[in-house]
């Protein structure tokens, strides 16, 4: 199947979803009663009456966490293409398997230290 | 593929320094952590010593993206040689700050390393990933004092412009790339060369390298991307300023220079003229802007915006074509803003020393604080003189030779345009000796006033003050010994 | 044809979003915008058989970026009425001005001489139709039958090397200046994060 096939067999799934997805909602609202009163529309928390509203301020740590997340992904982002070409790679391939995997580690090894930077700095810490 | 590790070595030395000194941050404790500053310079002197060792070769790995030749290496060791001064003037001034000491000094020879990589790029990629750790540790360094609010304005305002300019410049190399299908710069020069015909470019390419030119723009704070320079250089630790007009700057430049003159070279037609008329409005807006400064590091700032004016004259006059005139006219441009990049380093770096050492622990720096400095510390009052001599370009400094190579690099073919440049460029220099004589007059005529206190500079800024001083003069008097090793330096392009 | 629908439908959504995330007063569902123009950029990077790239653009922009552009919106509050400072209208009118010239002086350079049959590549050399002359491109394509991953793989092993271990000390970089940002003087024990904003005996 060619390229464009494949994407056509996903395209055909999502219009095929978001049809069924319709319909469900459609049937869903002809047979049901409809009872509107202000209590529905309040938040639910656990059955306790909530606090305050949903924009609170958030605290700066997860700051730090949603930041080091970005840069671990990055670092998986590379390491896709390495896992891609590792398999194949020998010691008389261009690059050797060696050069592959020592460039690799370095590159790792690298970002260790800035998270390992970060954890002696308290910021992982939570209390 | 076998990689030559001997001609990585001034930049494998500066990783591994920047790696171990942020260990040794992490593993020292309270006054102990001082010793980075040590550590970081025994690296940078080993840095220098393998740059020594290459001295003469002409090398290149990674399929041609990173070459050794009488340029990068000259450039290499310029730029080494002014992290040695920026850890020098800033022993004192982190210690007794005590603030971020371990991740200051782990920054700061992160972006050495991208300058040091810088003038050995030949690929797009390379260049603008080196060109990227030469900034993003600077954003962070120029925020580094938290609680002050100009510090964090500084950083925020020197953020947000520059990665407005990455983004400009990096949309530009994508399309050269898209254009040419390679990023090597030989590679898109020849592409060039051989698509296009003068006069008649695509208009595609013509926008992608002007986007280009426009991100060198913001690197090198020419008018009109100059507006962040002042207040980031006011709020930024002092030190950094330093870095930011030094070696920031002069790797901007070491960038543009490879990109215009090794890839874009065939098309200098079209952007030439923009440089110089860039050139021309930059020194002027600088200059003005100085003459009507009170702080001396805004006017430092603004007078580094003048000269980055200065720099960009000769890039006014470049040729796109091959004949042996254009050839010699690239030439001599490009040996001139390397003349002046080398002055400027030494010249600049001793005007902020000197203004550290005044403003250590009294935190003076209006232009007033330094009447009569002169009479209270001789050695920084003649340093100071020395270093704002040179910048205004007067005889027995350095300043005046580098001055003298952009007006023969703006004349060796007479054309009506740079006449125009060079005429600007005398107009602007007499507006610049104006402020900074008037600077000079305080520092050795006029009264200190009631209670000054004399300032007592640190035995290593003291020493970086008096060989800078040193420098400038002798090769003042003796200019051969950078014309001579500059005149080697050719446009070698990459292989 | 039906790439030309899926690129029609993709950037429409992208076109759409992307003003629907300036013109958002609500600071939160401008970053869910933002998603939107992501993912429908990572739809276009497919019709450029580009699927790499794609997954990419999900994964760190889509997911990553985003997530922590939210983070930041909530811990500066978005309920604060002080960060919707109403914009004079001509800041407005002047923003729109620059991006309107901006916007047509590039699709000036970029279109302009490109509509109808003539490629990108090379218009003015080669209008045979064998739109082979850009330099480089033609032997780039033909030496890597499996374009995408396996190619960036190689590429990044042997010609960029250095960038990519110099990337991974940009990381680093980025590590430690956000550590630097978010660092509490009640999380550090040590003395060296005094507020000292001025040099002091």
């Amino acid at each position: 199947m060619t390229l464009g096939g494949q994407y056509g067999t996903v395209a055909v799934m999502v219009v095929f979803g978001a049809v069924l997805y319709a319909i469900i909602m459609l049937l869903n609202r002809l047979m049901r009663p409809s009872v509107p009163s202000p209590l529905k529309l309040s938040t639910y928390e656990c059955g306790v009456d909530a606090v305050g509203s949903g924009w609170s301020q958030m605290n700066i740590r997860y700051y730090v966490f949603a930041f080091l997340f970005v840069i671990f992904d990055v670092e998986a982002i590379f390491l896709f293409p390495w896992a891609v070409i590792f398999g194949d790679l020998t010691s008389s391939t261009t690059p050797s398997a060696l050069y592959a995997l020592v460039a690799m580690f370095l590159f790792i090894a690298t970002l260790l230290e800035g998270l390992a930077y970060a954890w002696r700095k308290g910021v992982l810490r939570w209390e | 593929m076998a990689i030559d590790f001997g001609a990585l070595g001034p930049e494998i030395a500066l990783a591994v320094t920047a790696l171990v000194v942020l260990a040794a941050d992490l593993s020292l404790r309270g006054p102990a952590k001082q010793l980075v500053n040590p550590v970081a310079a025994a690296g940078t002197v080993v840095a220098i010593a393998l740059t020594l060792r290459l001295w003469g070769d002409e090398r290149s790995t990674f399929g041609g993206t990173f070459v050794i030749d009488s340029l990068a290496l000259t450039f290499k060791l310029l730029f080494l040689g002014t992290l040695l001064a920026v850890l020098g003037i800033s022993w004192r001034f982190f210690a007794e700050g005590r603030y971020f000491q371990g991740e200051y000094y782990f920054l700061i020879v992160t972006a050495f390393l991208g300058m040091v990589l810088m003038p050995s790029a030949r690929d797009l990629l390379t260049l603008f990933v080196a060109l990227e750790t030469v900034s993003i540790p600077a954003f962070v360094m120029v925020g580094l004092r938290k609680r002050d609010l100009y510090s964090s304005e500084a950083s925020l305002k020197f953020f947000l412009i520059g990665v407005l300019s990455v983004a400009i410049m990096l949309l530009g190399m994508s399309l050269v790339y898209g254009f040419t299908g390679t990023t090597s710069l030989t590679g898109i020069a020849e592409a060039i060369a051989a698509t296009q015909t003068p006069g008649s470019e695509t208009p595609l390419l013509l926008a992608a390298v002007l986007l280009i030119v426009v991100g060198f723009g913001f690197k090198v704070s020419a008018v009109p991307f100059h507006f962040w320079a002042p207040d980031t250089y006011a709020g930024a630790p002092m030190p950094v300023t330093a870095m930011l007009a030094v070696a920031s700057k002069a790797a901007g430049f070491v960038g543009l220079t490879l990109v215009a003159f090794a890839a874009f070279a065939p098309l200098a037609g079209a952007w030439a003229p923009v440089l110089g008329v860039v050139a021309l409005a930059t020194m002027t807006v600088g200059n003005l802007g100085a003459l009507q400064q009170r702080d001396v590091v805004r006017l430092l700032a603004y007078s580094s915006v003048a000269q980055a004016g200065y720099i960009l004259l000769p890039f006014g006059v470049a040729r796109g074509g091959t004949d042996a005139l254009s050839l010699a006219v690239n030439q001599t441009a490009f040996r001139a803003v390397l003349l002046y990049l080398v002055a400027y380093a030494v010249m600049n770096i001793g005007a902020f020393a000197v203004v550290i050492g005044v403003a250590r622990r009294s935190g003076l720096r209006a232009t007033a604080d330094y009447a009569g400095l002169g009479a209270r510390s001789p050695l920084l009052g003649g340093a100071m003189t020395v270093f704002l001599l040179s910048l205004g370009g007067a005889p027995l400094t350095v300043g005046l030779w580098a001055k003298f190579a952009i007006v023969e690099a703006l004349t060796v073919d007479v054309t009506a345009f740079g006449l125009v440049l060079a005429a600007g460029l005398v107009v602007n220099s007499v507006i610049a000796f104006f402020y900074y004589l008037r600077l000079i007059r305080g520092i050795w005529m006029e009264a200190p006033a009631e209670g000054a206190p004399v300032p007592q500079p640190g035995f290593n800024l003291s020493l970086v003050v008096v060989g800078l001083a040193a420098l400038t003069v002798v090769l003042g008097v003796l200019p051969a010994l950078v014309t001579d090793t500059t005149s080697v330096v050719t446009l070698a392009l990459g292989r | 044809m039906g790439e030309t629908i899926a690129f029609l439908v993709f950037a429409g959504i992208a076109l759409g979003a992307a003003v629907a995330v300036v013109a958002m007063r609500n600071l939160v569902h401008a970053a869910l915008m933002l998603v939107i123009h992501l993912l429908a950029v990572a739809g276009l990077y497919l019709g450029l058989e580009s699927q790499f790239l794609a997954v990419i653009q999900v994964l760190v922009y889509a997911g990553a970026i985003v997530v922590l552009f939210l983070f930041v919106i909530m811990l500066l509050g978005v309920d604060r009425d002080d960060l919707l400072v109403a914009q004079g209208r001509r800041a407005v009118a002047g923003a729109v001005a620059v991006g309107l010239v901006l916007a047509g002086a590039l699709t000036f350079a970029f279109v302009g001489p490109y509509t109808g049959e003539a490629s990108v590549c090379g218009s003015d050399v080669a209008p045979t139709g064998t739109e082979q002359s850009c330099a480089g491109i033609a032997p780039v394509l033909d030496a890597d039958d499996d374009a995408g991953v396996a190619f960036l793989g190689r590429r990044l092993f042997t010609r960029y090397t250095l960038a990519f271990e110099l990337s991974a000390v940009l990381l680093t970089v980025a590590t430690i200046g956000a550590v630097v940002l978010a660092r509490r003087r009640d999380l550090s024990p040590e003395d060296e994060d005094l507020p000292t904003g001025e040099v002091t005996a």
